[in-house]
């Protein structure tokens, strides 16, 4: 990992718990409901809270200018060849210690990974629990580098088929049928399976 | 009392033996130890996964359920330990010290029957130590007001801290962030919605259930996927030779140090298995006359770690189940499992569920002799279950995390939420962000505002919580943790000031 990425990785997760802080205390203390007037007041606990974050944000902060400052320090010592005294170097917070981790993970995957999540969110509601768990199990083996197109769509309709019989008819569970003809489908599709019978 | 407690035992036993509780124990057992055994799942991602089947069962079975998974996944990540070098669970990291030396030295029958009995007995230890002191404990915790509760989840948090040594800052603002996801939504006491941007959908609040499959479950097949993890060890041989008796009195101070170990520190909320396991390691290697010679494959090396793991069993239970304070995920998701089903843990649930209890004491008991039967089994036919594709696994992980979301309130938008939290914990997880304090404040956040409030309506005053004699004590332990927890940064500033002075 280069030095601009890792000094990137210092600083942004204090400033992106700062930035949180400060738009969840704005938006409390804008907030005409939460009156601070009344005893027992309902923003006082949540206020007390995200104070809290912002404090540990800032110490964060403080911490990892620190952490730059000495690698600054060390640097130019190292630079004018003197004996380093590398006790006290590493602070206790310091990311760098998990960069060697870091380069081991697959970006393209994650990027993958998260957008078939969202897809999967969002597709429940509007095709319906069936089609949109047909339809990830079959990505999730995609992305996992099986290419067998046979595998995918078998181990997709057999799970799918599985996760129905378990949780509609044995556990009566009204998972989301979809909206509009998504709806009509798996309606149609249960009482063919007689997953159930009422509609 | 003893005679009461024996008795109510019994009467658990024979709850425990019906066929459905038995079944559900035994099936909770093979779950936990297969799911440990694999690298990349945890036996927690397993708990979180069992939530949705809670939904067919009573409290009991579904309790007895994920007890059979915990006790049964604790131990089952020493198996890849002991074989792979790869640690099931963190807490079997110490298992790869000395089991997979014994492994690489032609002994590895000998290293899983060492862990499978030392596992059970730490097990069952903990396991007595629950029976016998939860009732007690449960009696005094009756004499609790708002003020002492509020104090006791004080406490639990301030704990959670503590055990981060480290890692403070990024344990504290995990916390945080889950003190502040806890206070979203209708507050207690006028009903005011609070954090939830004029968005109906968050009035009713983060359900922590759905939050903790999302870190849990969704979370890790996130960090697996990126990992590109590489399972195939088709020739594996897990043949296991259990100790004989006289091996086993060799160990038995081992043994005996380590379960005590184990269950003072499985009491501690949000020290665990890996907190107990590495002490255990260490203590014993100081006191071992083969200390020296720890980590080439010492036989107290491996039973040590191995007890003390699971003599955090019970002990982590305790504080679930008088108190209602979880202190760890294991315990959080059985709280939950209670908490769906309508049961409320805490010191009532000694008077009025007595039945739940001892069928969990009994579980826990039995569960622990469990491991020993199926220990032997999955370690048989470990290179099978290493044979499973990961992408099948982690595509139905995925899947039953959407069906458990939904199931806790029957709204699309837990999923949503449940998402979004694996998103998170994925991103928390390769920051190393511990995941555990942000759950732990979402749980007992609301908790902790309700008491702090509802002491303050009753006795006006926040000095109410120093000046009652047991919240004072409470406060006191909480104040001696944040001390310790903080003594080392202290000393480590003070020697660096010397060393610039020098």
């Amino acid at each position: 990992m280069v030095d601009a990425e890792k000094k990137n990785k210092h600083f942004s997760i204090p400033l992106f718990c700062l930035a949180v802080g400060i738009i969840l205390l704005t938006n409390l203390l804008l907030d005409p409901v939460i009156d601070l007037q009344k005893p027992q007041s309902p923003g006082l606990w949540p206020i007390a809270m995200v104070s809290g974050l912002l404090l540990v944000g800032f110490c964060m902060l403080c911490t990892a200018i620190r952490t730059q400052l000495r690698e600054k320090h060390n640097l130019l010592a190292q630079n004018n060849n003197k004996q380093i005294d590398h006790i006290g170097v590493k602070q206790k917070f310091d990311f760098s210690q998990q960069d060697s981790d870091e380069s081991d993970h697959d970006d393209r995957k994650l990027f993958l990974g998260i957008v078939g999540i969202i897809a999967y969110g969002f597709t429940v509601h509007y095709l319906g629990f069936t089609l949109a768990t047909v339809g990830i199990i079959g990505y999730w083996l995609f992305i996992w580098n099986i290419k067998s197109f046979l595998k995918i769509i078998s181990t997709s309709f057999v799970g799918t088929g599985l996760i129905l019989v378990v949780f509609v008819k044995i556990g009566y569970l009204p998972l989301p049928k979809g909206v509009g003809q998504f709806h009509d489908f798996t309606i149609w599709l249960f009482r063919t399976l007689s997953l159930f019978q009422q509609s | 009392m003893l005679l009461d407690i024996l008795n109510n035992l019994l009467g658990g036993m024979g709850n425990l033996f019906q066929l459905w509780n038995f079944g559900l124990l035994a099936l909770g057992s093979l779950i936990g130890i297969t799911a440990g055994a694999l690298p990349g799942i945890a036996f927690v991602n397993a708990m979180a996964l069992a939530l949705p089947f809670a939904y067919f069962m009573s409290p009991v079975t579904a309790m007895l359920f994920l007890t059979g998974i915990y006790v049964g996944g604790i131990f089952g990540g020493s198996i890849s330990s002991i074989l792979l070098n790869i640690p099931g669970s963190p807490g079997s990291l110490p298992a790869t010290w000395d089991g997979y030396p014994l492994t690489k030295s032609g002994k590895s029958a000998k290293a899983l029957g060492i862990a499978i009995t030392c596992s059970a007995i730490g097990g069952m230890v903990s396991a007595m130590l629950m029976i016998f002191f939860s009732p007690p404990f449960a009696n005094f915790a009756l004499t609790f007001d708002q003020p002492e509760f509020f104090a006791a989840t004080f406490l639990g948090l301030v704990t959670v801290i503590a055990i981060a040594k480290g890692q403070m800052l990024p344990a504290l603002a995990s916390l945080f962030g889950g003190l502040v996801f806890g206070s979203v939504g209708f507050d207690f006491f006028y009903g005011a919605p609070r954090l939830t941007f004029n968005w109906e959908v968050l009035d009713g609040g983060i359900h922590f259930v759905v939050a903790m499959i999302g870190m849990f479950a969704i979370g890790e097949v996130l960090y697996t996927l990126t990992q590109n993890l590489k399972t195939n060890h088709r020739n594996l041989k897990g043949h296991t030779q259990l100790p004989r008796v006289k091996e086993l009195w060799d160990l038995k101070t081992t043994i005996a140090r380590a379960s005590g170990i184990g269950c003072m520190i499985g009491v501690i909320p949000g020290a665990g298995g890996i907190v107990g396991a590495v002490i255990s390691y260490g203590v014993e290697k100081q006191v071992s006359k083969r200390g020296d010679k720890f980590g080439t494959g010492v036989e107290e090396g491996l039973a040590a770690p191995e007890t003390a793991k699971n003599a955090t069993t019970g002990a982590a239970t305790i504080p679930m189940l008088t108190l209602g304070i979880p202190g760890s995920a294991a315990t959080a998701i059985m709280m939950a499992a209670l908490m769906l089903k309508g049961v409320n843990p805490g010191p009532i649930l000694f008077v009025q569920g007595k039945e739940l209890v001892y069928t969990v004491f009994a579980g826990y008991l039995v569960a622990n002799v469990l491991i020993v039967v199926f220990g032997l089994l999955i370690a048989r036919g470990f290179s099978y279950i290493m044979r499973v594709p990961p992408a099948i696994l982690y595509a139905i992980i995925i899947v039953l995390s959407v069906i458990g979301a939904f199931a806790v309130r029957n709204n699309i938008f837990d999923i949503y939420i449940a998402l979004a939290f694996g998103i998170l914990s994925y991103f928390m997880k390769r920051f190393n962000f511990p995941t555990t304090p942000l759950v732990l404040g979402l749980i007992l956040g609301p908790l902790m505002e309700r008491f702090y409030l509802t002491s303050l309506a009753s006795y006006g005053s926040p000095a109410e919580f120093l000046v009652r004699p047991k919240t004072a004590i409470i406060m006191s332990i909480a104040g001696l943790f944040l001390v310790w927890s903080l003594w080392p940064s202290v000393i480590e500033t003070i020697r660096r000031i010397r060393l610039k002075e020098k």
